[in-house]
């Protein structure tokens, strides 16, 4: 007996570890989870236009962040390795200790994509309590969603809005998507928090709920944040403004805005270490793939129609310059006194 | 486009029904096995869909064979197939038992899913009902089921769950903190379902048939072969209040969370000789008699698709086999347990397809291939037992190609091997393991949203708490009911004194 399984056992480990495949997709997530079903679809379509086989690898840990950190450390190094990153990894690159940093990397593609907020049908804003799920990636949207519901007070100050959210907001930690979205749909949530492809799916024509705002996008040419063409007129700042008569301002604002983009507009990314000999051959299949219909509509219907972004030196000048000290601690106030995230204050980003 | 899916449940039943024939392998493996072909079907999780439930169908009714033509159980779900049907196979009617098995299987698969798949389109509308504190009633109640009635001993489905629940708490606490991962990075996101599956379901298993020196042989085929499978199927048409009592029997089981396995075909055989005299049988019960088969045989197709039930609509699968498909489905993007799942009739049809085009293929597949189905049992089992163990290995290989893959298989193997030999419930293992994350999930979201106005840390909050609220039978019935029932399983597992069968 002893023989044949240990036969058996040689096997298995020789034929399990045999197959390296060319070139390799690292996700920091788990299979399944949204960027990963994202990375595959890549990977499947990025190898026509590459001619060489692409697979999958996937490195989760928490807060995906273990994924990035062994990119970071270690795998960036290998020729044809490419990292495939979210829009959580931009807050946490932020907010959490990571090893890793963008500015080491060249930027293959990312798209600029954004997140659609929805409430429940004809909820006042101006009053009641309103339970808000949350978890990880949901930064932003909770503090625009705190903003929408205290609007302007006095002098726009972290502690003011703190005060007002634990006033207003009954906030459950941990839920994931679709729990969310279950929740919200058997009223236990008040606010329903989607990607647009998913968005269109699940509410689109449905009783019950209503749009509340979207984050717009990154406009790269003019540095500032446009409507998004998916859901015209929808823009946070917008709908502030129509509800309180004002634009809006101040602490929590700034906050806001830096997470905002450092998530929304490399929500979908891929990376390679800087000075890779194969980027530039992988950025111009990555290209390919964007201008072929087949391949992009396959892409877009897991996303929405979102536009790509492959100048990465403009991309990272531009987030850059949404990192003030004021606007990174209040994220981070914000983030351990509102959700009990446990963010650092990191004066690296500073320099 | 139909050409694609039709080509892929011919696929899927015949593999199904090839792994169901080796012995001891069941469903479980043969979805294992196939787990890391989820990437070619990214693009069309629905064409994935309908692979793996032609899989499960067809693995359903060949295990079956197996069980009565070796008396080896092809799964534990059709080890109450052997009790008769190995004695008619012994006597010279293997190709009559065969008929019934056939008959039985695909009038049980066919009918029950029909009926099953009916009510889908329902499902959505009971699962809005499902708040976070039903939620976290149903989840005690599915701990409670296979804790305290599909084990006979309590006290070690006690620490058989509080371990699953440990598995399941691994990886990271509601917030993204690491938790239980011991420093280890790759454990900070849990323990994945296939390697548990395949630790503590797949690996002991086969290494089991190693130790007990499994050795089949199916016996010779007669002359009057195709006379027998006639009158197989003639004993099916006129017993045909055992066939659909024995389904019926299934089809409940398999609905109970963590249940379903080897209970259903057991409960089946049991009903079924309380139906009949003793002293009116021709041949007594457990000595080849067809009606005894009969009974049985059917429960273990109408259960895999009961099983199904919970695991769509609230991600708490009724056997480990069921648990795989819930794997599977999340790999593909699949949102288990949402009302837009349960809507998509893309889904609902590409499950319906896949179950009767494997029941009714297998079926139509063993008649034709019955010589060679007994061909494939005189392979020593040495021989495909380590071809799987190597697919099994090699698929869990395929979550990150790291070395950490192998080292938590083979961790999880070595305590898989020793819970099967200390008779420790895996099944409430695994039950656990699937509902820890979302216990602790609903446990601080009920306590969030329906205890406290605004969470307060300390003895202080214990006056804010809304107690009445939450125990308010007119708020939340299900909850209470959840509850009430989890609390009577426990003190009934603990209280009773006939223990019965032991499942695990």
């Amino acid at each position: 007996m002893f023989k044949k399984l240990l036969i058996s056992a040689v096997l298995s480990v020789g034929i399990a570890t045999s197959a390296m495949a060319d070139y390799t997709l690292i996700v920091p997530q788990a299979p399944g989870k949204g960027t990963s079903v994202w990375g595959e679809i890549i990977a499947k379509n990025l190898e026509k236009f590459l001619g060489e086989p692409v697979v999958v690898r996937h490195i989760p840990g928490a807060r995906d962040i273990p994924g990035f950190n062994k990119f970071h450390n270690d795998l960036r190094f290998d020729d044809k390795t490419i990292m495939v990153a979210h829009g959580g990894n931009g807050v946490s690159y932020l907010l959490d200790k990571v090893d890793y940093d963008y500015y080491d990397y060249e930027l293959i593609g990312s798209m600029n994509n954004d997140i659609v907020l929805g409430k429940q049908e004809g909820k006042d804003e101006k009053s009641g309590t309103w339970t808000i799920a949350g978890g990880s990636g949901f930064e932003p949207d909770a503090a625009a969603a705190a903003m929408l519901l205290c609007g302007p007070q006095g002098d726009n100050t972290i502690t003011e809005y703190l005060a007002c959210w634990r006033e207003r907001v009954v906030w459950v930690n941990g839920v994931s998507g679709g729990e969310k979205r279950l929740g919200f749909q058997n009223g236990e949530f008040d606010i329903a928090r989607e990607s647009p492809a998913a968005w269109k799916r699940f509410y689109t024509g449905i009783e019950g709920n209503e749009l509340w705002f979207t984050h717009g996008i990154l406009d790269l040419e003019n540095n500032v944040q446009m409507d998004d063409p998916n859901f015209p007129n929808t823009q946070f700042e917008d709908v502030y403004e129509g509800l309180w008569g004002e634009q809006p301002t101040g602490e929590l604002y700034d906050a806001y805005k830096l997470t905002r983009n450092w998530r929304d507009a490399i929500q979908k990314s891929l990376w390679m270490n800087k000075g890779n000999p194969n980027a530039a051959k992988v950025k111009a299949a990555v290209t390919e793939m964007i201008n072929d219909p087949v391949a992009s509509a396959e892409i877009y219907a897991k996303t929405g129609v979102y536009p790509w972004i492959q100048d990465g030196e403009a991309l990272l000048a531009a987030l850059k310059a949404l990192i003030t000290e004021d606007a990174l601690r209040n994220a981070v106030r914000w983030n351990q006194e509102a959700y009990g995230f446990p963010s650092v204050f990191k004066p690296e980003l500073l320099d | 486009m139909w050409m694609e899916y039709l080509m892929w449940a011919m696929l899927g039943t015949a593999y199904g029904m090839l792994v169901g024939i080796i012995p001891i392998a069941g469903v479980t493996t043969a979805l294992i096995t196939v787990f890391s072909m989820g990437t070619y079907f990214m693009a069309d999780p629905y064409l994935g869909l309908v692979f793996l439930t032609a899989i499960v169908a067809s693995c359903a009714s060949a295990d079956s064979y197996t069980s009565i033509l070796t008396g080896i159980p092809g799964a534990s779900t059709t080890a109450a197939c052997v009790i008769d049907g190995y004695p008619m196979a012994q006597k010279g009617q293997a190709a009559r038992a065969m008929g019934i098995a056939i008959a039985d299987s695909t009038f049980n698969g066919v009918v029950y899913a029909l009926f099953a798949f009916a009510l889908l389109p329902w499902y959505g509308e009971i699962i809005v009902l499902f708040g976070r504190p039903e939620f976290l009633g149903f989840m005690m109640m599915a701990l409670a089921c296979v804790g305290f009635v599909a084990s006979k001993n309590v006290y070690t489905s006690i620490l058989a769950i509080i371990f699953g629940l440990f598995l399941g708490m691994v990886g990271q606490d509601v917030v993204g903190n690491p938790r239980y991962a011991f420093g280890w990075e790759y454990l900070e996101n849990g323990i994945g379902m296939v390697v548990l599956l395949s630790g503590l379901f797949g690996i002991p298993e086969l290494i089991d048939g190693f130790r007990r020196g499994v050795k089949s042989a199916a016996p010779a085929i007669g002359n009057d072969y195709w006379q027998q499978l006639k009158q197989g199927f003639g004993d099916a048409r006129k017993n045909w209040k055992d066939m659909v009592r024995g389904g019926f029997i299934g089809f409940v089981t398999g609905l109970l969370p963590g249940v379903g396995g080897a209970v259903g075909d057991f409960l089946a055989y049991g009903a079924t000789k309380a139906a009949h005299k003793e002293e009116d049988q021709e041949i007594p019960f457990g000595e080849g008699n067809p009606v005894g088969l009969l009974g049985c045989e059917g429960a273990n197709n109408s259960q895999k698709v009961s099983s199904m039930i919970p695991a769509v609509l609230f991600g708490i699968p009724a056997a480990p086999f069921a648990a795989m498909v819930m794997a599977i489905c999340m790999y593909f993007g699949m949102e288990i347990g949402q009302p837009s799942l349960l809507q998509d009739t893309e889904f609902t049809n590409a499950l319906m397809f896949g179950y009767i085009f494997g029941t009714i293929g297998v079926a139509l597949l063993s008649i034709v291939l019955y010589k060679y189905i007994i061909k494939i049992l005189e392979v020593p089992y040495w021989i495909y037992a380590s071809f799987i163990i190597v697919v099994i290995v090699w698929a869990n290989m395929q979550y990150t190609g790291g070395w950490e893959d192998f080292a938590l298989l083979s961790i999880l193997s070595a305590i898989g091997v020793l819970l099967k030999r200390f008779n420790v419930s895996r099944p409430a293992i695994l039950v656990a393991y699937v509902v820890a994350y979302k216990i602790d999930e609903y446990f601080w979201g009920t306590l969030q949203i329906y205890g406290y106005k605004q969470w307060k840390s300390g003895w202080d909050s214990m006056s804010d708490f809304r107690w009445f609220d939450l125990f308010n039978i007119w708020n939340h019935p299900i909850f209470i009911l959840c509850i009430v029932i989890s609390i009577a399983l426990f003190l009934n597992g603990i209280l009773r004194k006939d223990k019965g069968i032991d499942y695990t």
